[in-house]
């Protein structure tokens, strides 16, 4: 049951962005909701499919997130719909409808369009959770008894999750403000010649405000008041265990009864006015995806659709929502609000594997030359300890038995591989990248067969984890994840297209803080960048050099290995200039060396 | 009563059949008990902070047994069982360890963290914990046999996040009969939060919901990391001292993870959870 003091809370405040901003712990906030405007917003008016897809494919994993915690993880998959119809349950597929995102109520910001999203997931969810099964195959046997069978389950399964998380019952309310007190027109009762068919009529539609209006609706037919008290009463109860045991099929029997006496007449084909018609669709989740409504106003466009599916496959990752969200405060304000920076993990395409065989079979001479040179990291080491209290005696401290103890020695020899090593590798793969690299081998080409080299020679080493990120600017700063502790298969080496442009600076700050967050602590961290030197002038080229200086100083060493023809010094710490591979590749085994050697 | 008393008024060997202010599940805790007085080496495995290191102390006093902790992963050497040199009066001399002391005498000896060490630190006492139960120490050329009241509790830990562990030996496996502990339900936990840590009915009650969710979380492979009992004891202490809950909250639950993947990171899921539940 609902709490005055929470409705106001509600009213006026989000509750995403208790999440969204990563802040909602923080102390002195105001209370009254954080102004952030609607950054995606701009993505989702923009012409940028990648842009728009992008941004719903983020709404998409938070959202699903949620009903994850609910549900257990990975029982029901959240998608867009690219039909009004809801949700299939037999396949547990819940697709919401896009429309608050593609038409957002005025006033709406993102966080509160994410509330919608939420309680609609949520309420989708509930369904597929508590509806007993005779909901979904039972027909009711008159469209008046649809509505109530309706009503009830709603506010029965919404508010049994409030009782399991109260801290979610917000959401429910926000979802209902949105779809049935934004158009009271809608919703509201339209009179009808036939007086008994108005009477049934109003009766419905007023049961249905007073139940899921968040507006304290009251209606002027004192009945359904009284019917809605009722139904409040049994349905409304703290202990959700004796709740999930009501029986719904017979608390609607009993409302219905209340509500109509005997007014409805069985063999009389009564008509329901398109709204409670569309209220009752809604309701019938057994429906095909897409088999019910005709207007599709809440249609998505296909291609948009398959490009979220497809990110979701990719498991995108949007890195800096809070940032971006933040920005989004003051839109006019310039400076422009950074670019989204997105992780996926591209889908092996057909050529992929291929193009790895063939940069592996080119590099192969100088695979274990490389390993070779980094056979250092693999040395046994001997550690001695002396003046110790106890271990083997060493005599050559017993001099000092007169007035110490401490004669005694260890030794420790550790023959395992010693110096750890986690080396991130970022592959420029903006569209200039295509420019020849000499030899008949385009840079991209060549990035490849380093990129390769880099991972076939580290892989056998036990001391050493790899990361292999693809990076360029087009929609979204795109790192792409082509190899990784995690991710394996080498095949996506190939993957390298180029296009776009060269936001290296940004790259180059969140390829180090996946790093950092998933390299092993204490272990040298390495970020070699193989680039041609072409980065987007402006922030992105001042950035590499406050990212290379930053990461310095957390002990992060980065070594640029370039290869395109214009050897410009921006900043980094060391640069191997392209030659040949044996020259590259005894350099930069020399630079490691020393570098690690230097800690 | 006295130890001995204890022990020869034929007390040894009843089992309780709970602790106080600690919950462990009733068949496991008779289980534990029944092995331990019929000479069986007991480990205990689960999450950090399932209560492992805690149960063998409790057990030894419920009990009324003398209680002997080594922490084995500081053992360095194989000998360091056994005990250490030193430079006494102009010659060197042997002193034997507190182990080889309480491995003579009744009472419970647990082995803390066994599995933080490499095998051959185990090797040097497989004669002790087997059905030999003796050892020869050479470096006092003794031969020391177990006391037949003396108990063996090991702790172990698993997961996906103990790096600093070894692989599981089986002779170590051999040796022992392993017992999993769990988080107690719901319920349990928030009352023992409010019983024994002093929290409010309300925070108990949500510390102990969220701790349970982050963990099934956690198994879910949502999130990097278990949540035992400590982030809940934790922030119950910052209650305590008057912080406002959103701060305790959010130094002890959520500062453990991971903030880095924005929305899609492992903070973004954990205040997500802590949301569930606030009211
Ligand atoms: N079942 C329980 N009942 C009461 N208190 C518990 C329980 N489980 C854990 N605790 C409390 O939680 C804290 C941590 O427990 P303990 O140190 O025994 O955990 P552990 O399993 O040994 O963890 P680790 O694997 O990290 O060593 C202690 O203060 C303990 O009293
Ligand atoms: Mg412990």
């Amino acid at each position: 049951m609902v709490v005055p003091n929470q409705v106001e809370t509600w009213k006026n405040k989000s509750l995403s962005d208790f999440w969204l901003t990563g802040r909602g712990l923080e102390q002195n906030k105001n209370g009254m909701g954080q102004p952030y405007a609607l950054f995606s917003h701009k993505l989702l008016a923009s012409e940028d499919t990648d842009a728009q897809a992008m941004a719903m494919t983020a709404i998409l994993g938070a959202v699903s997130r949620v009903i994850d915690i609910v549900h257990g993880r990975n029982k029901f998959t959240v998608n867009f719909s690219s039909k009004e119809a809801r949700t299939h349950f037999a396949t547990k597929q819940i697709a919401l409808s896009a429309e608050p995102l593609l038409e957002p109520p005025q006033g709406y910001l993102m966080p509160d369009i994410v509330d919608v999203l939420t309680g609609m997931a949520l309420h989708e969810a509930a369904h597929a959770q508590f509806s007993k099964p005779e909901y979904y195959t039972e027909m009711p046997g008159n469209p008046f008894m649809a509505v109530i069978r309706n009503v009830v389950e709603d506010v029965y399964v919404e508010h049994l999750t409030s009782l399991y998380y109260p801290g979610y019952a917000g959401y429910f309310w926000k979802y209902r403000r949105y779809e049935f007190d934004l158009h009271p027109e809608k919703w509201a009762h339209k009179p009808k010649k036939d007086l008994m068919d108005n009477e049934l009529n109003l009766r419905a539609s007023d049961f249905l405000l007073v139940m899921r209006s968040t507006r304290d609706y009251v209606s002027n037919v004192a009945r359904v008041n009284k019917v809605a008290e009722l139904l409040k009463k049994t349905i409304y109860i703290d202990n959700p265990v004796r709740l999930e045991k009501l029986n719904t099929r017979n608390v609607s029997k009993k409302i219905y009864d209340e509500l109509y006496g005997n007014m409805i007449q069985q063999d009389i084909a009564y008509s329901l006015p398109s709204s409670l018609l569309d209220y009752n669709n809604r309701g019938n989740h057994q429906a095909e995806p897409g088999s019910t409504n005709k207007d599709n106003k809440t249609n998505i466009p296909s291609d948009l659709q398959n490009l979220i599916q497809n990110m979701r496959q990719e498991q995108l990752q949007v890195a800096n929502m809070g940032e971006l969200m933040e920005a989004g405060l003051d839109p006019d304000y310039p400076p422009p609000p950074p670019p989204m920076v997105v992780f996926r993990r591209p889908l092996i395409d057909e050529g992929a594997a291929e193009r790895y065989e063939q940069s592996r079979s080119v590099v192969k001479p100088f695979v274990i030359r490389l390993r070779n040179r980094l056979s250092w990291a693999n040395t046994r080491q001997v550690i001695n300890q002396y003046q110790l209290p106890s271990g083997e005696l060493d005599e050559d401290s017993l001099y000092q038995a007169s007035y110490s103890n401490k004669i005694f020695r260890r030794t420790e020899i550790i023959n395992t591989r010693t110096r750890n090593l986690d080396i991130g590798l970022l592959v420029d793969t903006s569209a200039s990248m295509v420019y020849p690299a000499g030899e008949g081998l385009s840079r991209i080409e060549l990035a490849r067969n380093l990129a390769t080299l880099f991972v076939e020679a580290l892989e056998p080493v036990d001391s050493v984890r790899t990361w292999v990120f693809g990076f360029n600017l087009k929609g979204a700063v795109n790192m792409t994840e082509l190899y990784s502790p995690q991710l394996m298969n080498k095949a996506r080496l190939g993957m390298t297209g180029a296009e776009g442009t060269t936001p290296e600076g940004t790259a180059l700050k969140y390829a180090a803080l996946r790093l950092l967050s998933e390299g092993r602590a204490l272990v040298q961290k390495v970020l070699v960048v193989i680039a041609d030197g072409n980065p987007n002038p402006g922030p992105e080229t001042k950035l590499v050099k406050e990212q290379v200086r930053r990461l310095k100083s957390q002990g992060c060493k980065t070594i640029n290995i370039l290869v395109g023809d214009r050897p410009l010094e921006y900043g980094y710490q060391y640069t191997i200039p392209w030659t040949d591979y044996y020259t590259v590749t005894t350099e930069f085994g020399r630079l490691l060396k020393k570098l690690v050697e230097e800690e | 009563m006295t130890i001995e008393q204890n022990i020869q008024a034929d007390r040894w060997g009843v089992n309780v059949e709970s602790l106080p202010k600690f919950w462990v599940d009733a068949e496991k805790l008779s289980i534990i008990q029944d092995l331990m007085f019929s000479g069986i080496n007991v480990m205990l495995t689960g999450d950090p902070g399932t209560g492992k290191t805690d149960l063998t102390k409790r057990l030894a006093q419920a009990h009324n047994l003398p209680f002997h902790r080594v922490n084995v992963g500081a053992i360095r050497t194989p000998r360091d069982w056994f005990g250490h040199w030193e430079f006494i009066g102009g010659q060197t001399v042997f002193i034997p360890s507190e182990f080889v002391e309480a491995i003579q005498r009744p009472g419970i000896v647990a082995l803390d963290e066994f599995n933080r060490v490499t095998p051959d630190i185990h090797n040097s006492i497989y004669t002790i914990l087997d059905h030999n139960r003796e050892v020869y120490i050479e470096e006092t050329k003794q031969h020391i046999s177990v006391h037949p009241k003396c108990i063996f509790i090991a702790t172990e830990n698993r997961g996906r996040s103990h790096t600093g562990t070894f692989m599981e030996d089986t002779a170590v496996g051999d040796r022992f009969e392993t017992i999993q502990l769990e988080l107690p339900p719901v319920e349990t936990m928030a009352h023992l939060l409010e019983a024994v840590y002093g929290a409010t009915a309300d925070q108990a009650l949500l510390l102990s919901r969220i701790t349970h969710k982050l963990n099934i979380l956690y198994h879910e492979e949502s999130l990097s990391r278990p949540s035992g009992f400590r982030p809940a004891i934790s922030a119950t202490a910052l209650l305590k001292r008057g912080q406002s809950l959103h701060t305790a909250l959010k130094y002890t639950f959520v500062n453990r993870f991971s903030p880095e993947g924005g929305v899609d990171s492992e903070q973004t899921t954990v205040l997500q959870v802590i949301q569930a539940y606030l009211k």
